[in-house]
């Protein structure tokens, strides 16, 4: 090593060793505090409320892990669907259908209730709706993702 | 071109050295995806591999980092630098991977030209929490590119030394810019503090590092020539050290007239030349005489003490000093000879 190169390499270093802690710094200071994708206890479910409820169901809907509360609000059935852990998918759609078991693709009479959220929701039935399936659609795929029965 | 192309010469410790790197790359990466799949079963196959390239590639480069200031601390990790440059292209194809799956991952399946995406997908220059990090790596594979392709000697000679010199201190920046890629990248998404206490003590183990070995070889610059720090004692010669002090088929550098200057004693001989390997600079007083050569610690590149230059057919030469002995201490003429006219040697006993 030659003596300016030596020198070259210090200047270098020395420059690093101000600038990188800095902005090492800045990009944590920078950091935004977390995101919880799962609902706080305290953040009510949207939808209407559930006034009397039926039914709690916990593993209805199997690998994507959803608990499942079922109730009436003025006539109507109204079903909660919570997600336990972070939903991957964000293309579900939640159907009623009428039938009790369903196949690949989504039935005739299937009734759109709204999208799956990231934290609980709550849906009304139509006012026909007693027992039949909820049913969950993926967009991308255009296929039904999972369904599970009612409680009549 | 008038240059002439000279193959690299693969002898044993070369091949065990790259079976080496190559097992450990290999364990790595296979470890990486093998516990990231029992930790996070719903990761996909592509993310674990982009992270397992990009962090192998991260921490290699970490390693090749300390390489040089370790040499400088102690001899026992010279194995390490004689073929640095095989870590350093390792870490370019590492870091290339990585790339590549990323923009696969991120970019291909848009209507923009994937590289323009890299710059374009994300246009928050202006914030620090959202910066778009992914130009800071992409900025660091050129410069890592183009390290790797000039990694040869023969574009060392092409280029010429200065310049080969001057590009291959790119390594900083790429430090720099991947620092900052992880820091605005992958630190703002992970949270864990697992993951920042990693990538700071990697930064202060680089930075301290080198600042410490810098800040040692400064004082041995400024401390000069011997005991008497140079005292001229007639005939433009310094006095330098006892003759003992210099252990056989060693040497003891001095700084003299600002550069370094080897003084080596072999069989009852002295002679001197210029600290600095015509190779890459590596500190050729550091290395020892093996076969009646000086031979450089680094690459292995050799001299003949009297005459400073490499046996034939090589060709490189280094500057040759007279020295001499009076009273059992070593004296030095700073004055490096001109070439064809080499300073010799001279018995330990004090006959020429
Ligand atoms: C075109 C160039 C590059 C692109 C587009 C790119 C893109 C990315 C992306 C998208 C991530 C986040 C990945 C995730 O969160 O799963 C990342 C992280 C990272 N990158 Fe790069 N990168 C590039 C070059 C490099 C290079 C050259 C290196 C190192 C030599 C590197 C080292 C890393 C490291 C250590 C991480 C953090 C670990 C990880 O999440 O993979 N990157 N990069
Ligand atoms: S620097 Fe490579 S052999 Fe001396």
């Amino acid at each position: 090593m030659i003596r300016p190169l030596r020198r070259r390499h210090a200047r270098a270093m020395a420059g690093l060793a101000v600038v990188l802690p800095l902005g090492f710094a800045a990009a944590l200071v920078a950091r935004e505090p977390e995101r919880t994708t799962l609902l706080p206890e305290a953040v009510a479910p949207a939808g209407p409320a559930i006034e009397a409820p039926m039914h709690a169901v916990d593993d209805a809907w199997g690998e994507l892990d959803l608990g499942m509360r079922v109730g009436r609000t003025a006539g109507r059935v109204v079903v909660e669907l919570a997600p336990r852990r972070e939903v991957r998918r964000p293309d579900l759609l939640v159907y009623w259908t009428a039938a009790e078991s369903v196949g690949d693709a989504l039935p005739g009479d299937a009734y759109l209730l709204g999208s799956l959220g990231e934290r609980a929701r709550r849906y009304a039935l139509p006012a026909r709706a007693d027992g039949g399936s909820l049913v969950l659609y993926g967009m991308a795929h255009h296929g039904v993702v999972a369904s599970a029965p009612l409680p009549r | 071109m008038g240059l002439e192309y000279r193959a690299v010469g693969w002898n044993r410790q070369k091949k065990l050295y790259d079976l080496t790197l190559a097992a450990a790359v290999a364990v790595y990466l296979a470890a990486f995806v093998g516990v990231g799949l029992a930790l996070k079963p719903n990761a996909t196959a592509e993310t674990l591999l982009i992270r397992a390239f990009g962090t192998a590639a991260f921490a290699l480069l970490h390693v090749i980092l300390s390489i040089g200031p370790l040499c400088r601390l102690s001899p026992r990790f010279l194995p390490l630098l004689y073929n640095r440059r095989h870590l350093g292209v390792t870490m370019f194809f590492l870091g290339l991977a990585h790339a590549a799956l990323s923009i696969v991952q991120f970019h291909l399946f848009g209507d923009v030209n994937p590289l323009v995406s890299v710059f374009t997908s994300n246009a928050h220059y202006g914030d620090v929490a959202d910066f778009p990090f992914q130009p800071l790596g992409l900025a660091a594979l050129v410069v890592l590119f183009l390290m790797a392709a000039t990694s040869h000697d023969f574009w060392l000679h092409n280029l010429t030394a200065p310049t080969w010199k001057a590009l291959h201190m790119g390594v900083y920046v790429a430090y720099g810019l991947l620092v900052m890629h992880v820091a605005l990248g992958a630190l703002q998404a992970e949270r864990s503090p697992l993951y920042v206490v990693l990538v700071g003590a990697g930064l202060a183990w680089v930075l301290g590092l080198h600042l410490y070995a810098a800040g040692r070889e400064a004082a041995r610059d400024r401390a000069g020539v011997g005991p008497a720090a140079g005292e001229e004692v007639g005939d433009g010669f310094v006095d330098v050290c006892a003759v003992d002090e210099i252990p056989d088929a060693r040497a003891r550098v001095v700084c003299a007239a600002g550069e370094r200057v080897a003084i080596y004693r072999y069989g009852g001989r002295l002679a001197a030349v210029s600290s600095v390997c015509q190779h890459q600079n590596g500190p050729l007083g550091e290395g020892r005489v093996i076969d009646g050569c000086i031979t450089c610690p680094w690459h292995g590149y050799q001299y003949v003490p009297e005459t400073g230059e490499s046996p034939p057919p090589f060709t490189e030469r280094v500057p040759t000093f007279p020295v001499r002995v009076r009273d059992g201490r070593v004296q030095l003429d700073p004055r490096p000879r001109p070439a064809g006219r080499p300073a010799g040697s001279c018995s330990v006993k004090g006959a020429p």
